[in-house]
């Protein structure tokens, strides 16, 4: 018997798995955090809402959780993929960027790093993600020129 | 999928998610129903193996996961347990603020004020009454992007709060926060105040996962207090010269 839960799960864990991953690697982290994105979204009132609706809930809460999940393991080394992923040019060396990875997840307010990674990540448009966000557009890339001013200032201070 | 011309992952997820949805009987109606936006974005994905691929490993991914998981059972149980109610979600989004009816947001005034009312806690009275002259503290929630006044409702670890005082005739704030243990209260934050001038304190914080609620004591003096004052203050809680409000903010979801 297929319920709502089981129908939910079939359509929107494999996706969420796979969003995870780009954002946190192919590893148990990323397992972690989908799951907790959908107990979360199984226990809310949203298990019957549409698919957009849904999927943009599911898209702001595992971004949100895996902020966080990094944040509290920064010092790990395993995090370089997230810091690849959101260099512009993602240079090859691993140590900057994990130096830039540290930086970023001390220095940076947690909007304009989730504007970050569902533009980088999951190359989400501008209006995707004020959809995703709850925001308005013109805050949206507000958030993301803030953080590429970020990024240059880093880069500048690396190659000085 | 950072190509100009890929779709993102949210729009090829979509697409996967609406046909994962449909119902073998609903397939043709819904084919047919196919947007020109649909139309673009099958042609992509029929001319870019990225794409193609992403879309093919979700669809293995579904093929495995037909029965739930046993960390999704226990939640299925609870789901048709009689009495279950879902638990709300803020929605978020400007738009959805924009379409708020009037008597909705009046509605929020009210909830907002009368909140604030239950807040005001001189050291004789009980938690519903006030005295003339009494401060006043609002609670502003950040919770996944949209910002409420606090209405009651427990809150959830990743949480902003923001205080907002109205400090009567008192100049100056010192915040603290109590564990669990009950031990000496840490000190968060203390600022100066314009007496009868209502103010947001420039600091917020971040909820934790620990414990099942935050404790905060807002000591309201005459004066400026040092951090070691205001808590010598604290334990003697002389009315003429501090008001002390104690906030609990229940904790949902915390370890």
């Amino acid at each position: 018997m297929h319920t709502e839960l089981t129908r939910a799960y079939r359509v929107y864990f494999p996706l969420l798995v796979r969003k995870c991953a780009r954002m946190l690697g192919d590893g148990h982290e990323a397992q972690d955090i989908a799951q907790e994105t959908f107990i979360r979204f199984s226990r809310s009132e949203l298990l019957t809402a549409d698919t957009r609706t849904v999927t943009a809930w599911l898209y702001r809460t595992s971004t949100r959780l895996a902020i966080d999940r990094l944040r509290v393991r920064r010092r790990e080394t395993d995090d370089s993929a997230i810091a690849h992923a959101l260099s512009r040019d993602a240079p090859d060396h691993t140590v900057e960027l994990r130096a830039l990875l540290h930086t970023l997840l001390t220095g940076v307010p947690e909007a304009e790093l989730e504007a970050a990674l569902l533009s980088r990540v999951d190359g989400l448009t501008q209006p995707e993600i004020a959809d995703v966000m709850g925001i308005h557009e013109r805050s949206v890339r507000r958030l993301l020129v803030r953080f590429d001013r970020r990024l240059e200032s880093i880069y500048q201070r690396s190659d000085a | 999928m950072t190509a100009p011309n890929h779709p993102s992952y949210l729009e090829l997820d979509r697409r996967a998610a609406e046909r994962a949805s449909e119902e073998p009987g609903t397939l043709a109606l819904a084919r047919e129903q196919t947007t020109a936006r649909d139309a673009a974005l099958d042609q992509h994905v029929a001319d870019c193996a990225q794409c193609r691929a992403h879309l093919a490993a979700l669809a293995e991914a579904r093929k495995a996961s037909d029965t739930l998981p046993p960390w999704l059972r226990e939640i299925e149980a609870q789901r048709s347990a009689p009495g279950f109610v879902a638990e709300r979600v803020v929605h978020s989004g400007v738009t959805r603020l924009r379409r708020r009816p009037l008597h909705t947001t009046l509605i929020g005034a009210a909830v907002a004020c009368a909140a604030a009312f239950a807040l005001m806690r001189g050291p004789s009275e009980s938690a519903y009454d006030t005295t003339k002259g009494a401060p006043s503290v609002w609670v502003h929630v950040q919770h996944e992007g949209v910002r409420c006044t606090w209405d009651g409702a427990p809150l959830m670890a990743g949480d902003q709060i923001r205080l907002e005082l109205a400090p009567e005739n008192f100049r100056h704030v010192t915040v603290f926060s109590v564990g669990a243990s009950g031990a000496d209260p840490t000190f968060l934050h203390r600022a100066p105040l314009r007496p009868h001038a209502r103010s947001a304190l420039d600091k917020a914080w971040q909820l934790d996962a620990r414990g099942t609620s935050e404790r905060l004591l807002i000591v309201f003096a005459k004066d400026e207090l040092s951090v070691a004052a205001a808590r010598k203050m604290l334990r003697e809680r002389d009315p003429e010269q501090v008001q002390v409000i104690e906030l609990v903010l229940p904790k949902r979801g915390a370890l």
